[in-house]
């Protein structure tokens, strides 16, 4: 249990010298901040009149819920600052509901031949997207593609567990994290750092 | 009338995907292959009631409440499933270590 | 319509008895959390069929406590569960 608790700590001095990919991320300055809370505010309010009906009374509540839950924004660390790409993104949904549909027929499929077809197994894989958001988007893409499910994360390395272990998971995984580092406009390292 | 016959269709092919995610769960044979079922299945099944029932819907803001509830339920489904499986794993550990 | 949806409703009720059953009789205590994450998202399904059969707008907003309980619920298990094993 100890050495799990260090390597999580570990993993928080980001961007590690063992990460392959570096993020385009600027520092946070008061400006920065400003435009996130208003952007966080819109969002909510936004979230908050969908709920209510579009009534106004309901604002009574709303107003001072929203601007509290906005302002959590300038209370604990900041996030590192992801860009999206918005071509990455299309893309990246696109693609994204074509293997989840797949994933959900190879499954149906699985479950309903009679012989059953499963060669179940864990498989290590090590990745080296950086933590927070694309770490945490892969590992959620990966449950949701064919026949893998990610099962648990020990520092860089992603235990996945496979419906068929015979499956080559190198070629898949290493093909959704082009993805996802693409999708957050990551640039690989250059060859001398790594 | 294409519109409802669509949303049948839609909506018959989710409450599939459902049945086919409980058959996973009756037949596969472990804790592991068993989220496999749910988490892909029932999450395909619930999308396409979602989208079914949509083209029903009486009004853009109805829309917009479902796809926020499918929403809610897809963000958290996978994360459910991995801390599941980090749980049994946790607990496959502690057992081969007695 | 209606008989359609009822016929739906009825299918996705069969499903989570059926898994409910099985979960029940399983061997490890982990198994039931399976049913936290089956009744999540069937829940919701049924909810949301639910209230289109009934022209109910407020069962949508049951769906949505629902969506949102399941997986607060479910980390708290794995988290509470987590603990007694340290």
């Amino acid at each position: 249990m100890k050495t799990r608790s260090e390597t999580a700590r570990d993993t928080h001095a980001y961007p590690g010298p063992s990460t392959g990919l570096v993020v385009q991320s600027r520092k946070i300055s008061r400006a920065e901040l400003a435009r996130r809370f208003l952007l966080r505010l819109v969002v909510l309010a936004f979230f908050w009149t969908l709920l209510t009906d579009f009534r106004s009374d309901a604002l009574v509540f709303g107003l001072p819920a929203v601007l509290a839950a906005a302002a959590l924004v300038f209370l604990g660390p900041a996030a590192p600052n992801w860009q999206l790409s918005l071509r990455g993104a299309v893309a990246f949904v696109l693609w994204f509901a074509v293997q989840s549909v797949r994933g959900a027929i190879d499954v149906a499929r699985r479950a309903f031949t009679p012989s059953l077809p499963l060669h179940p197994g864990f498989r290590t894989y090590r990745t080296s997207l950086p933590e927070g958001a694309p770490r945490i988007l892969f590992l959620n893409t990966i449950t949701l593609l064919p026949g893998t499910l990610s099962a648990e994360v020990m520092g860089e390395d992603i235990i996945v567990h496979m419906l068929d272990i015979r499956a080559d998971l190198e070629a898949d995984l290493h093909d959704l994290e082009r993805r996802v580092a693409t999708l957050f406009a990551l640039t690989p390292e250059t060859k001398a750092q790594s | 009338m294409i519109l409802d016959l669509l949303a049948a269709i839609l909506i018959a092919s989710g409450a599939f995907f459902f049945v086919a995610g409980t058959v996973g769960l009756l037949r596969f044979p472990d804790l592991y292959c068993r989220l496999h079922a749910l988490t892909k299945a029932d999450g395909l099944g619930l999308a396409l009631i979602a989208m079914g029932l949509s083209l029903l819907a009486g009004s853009a803001a109805e829309i917009l409440r479902i796809i926020l509830i499918w929403f809610f339920v897809a963000l958290a489904s996978a994360t459910c499933s991995h801390l599941i499986a980090a749980h049994a794993r946790r607990v496959d550990r502690e057992r081969t270590d007695d | 319509m209606t008989i359609f949806l009822g016929v739906i409703i009825f299918i996705l009720l069969a499903s989570i008895l059926a898994g409910l059953a099985r979960v029940l009789r399983a061997h490890r205590p982990e198994d039931r959390m399976l049913a936290a994450q089956l009744f999540g998202t069937a829940s919701v399904a049924i909810l949301l069929v639910l209230s289109r059969m009934m022209d109910m707008r407020a069962l949508l907003d049951v769906a949505m406590v629902f969506a949102l309980l399941a997986a607060i619920t479910l980390a708290a298990y794995v988290v509470l569960a987590g603990r007694r094993l340290l």
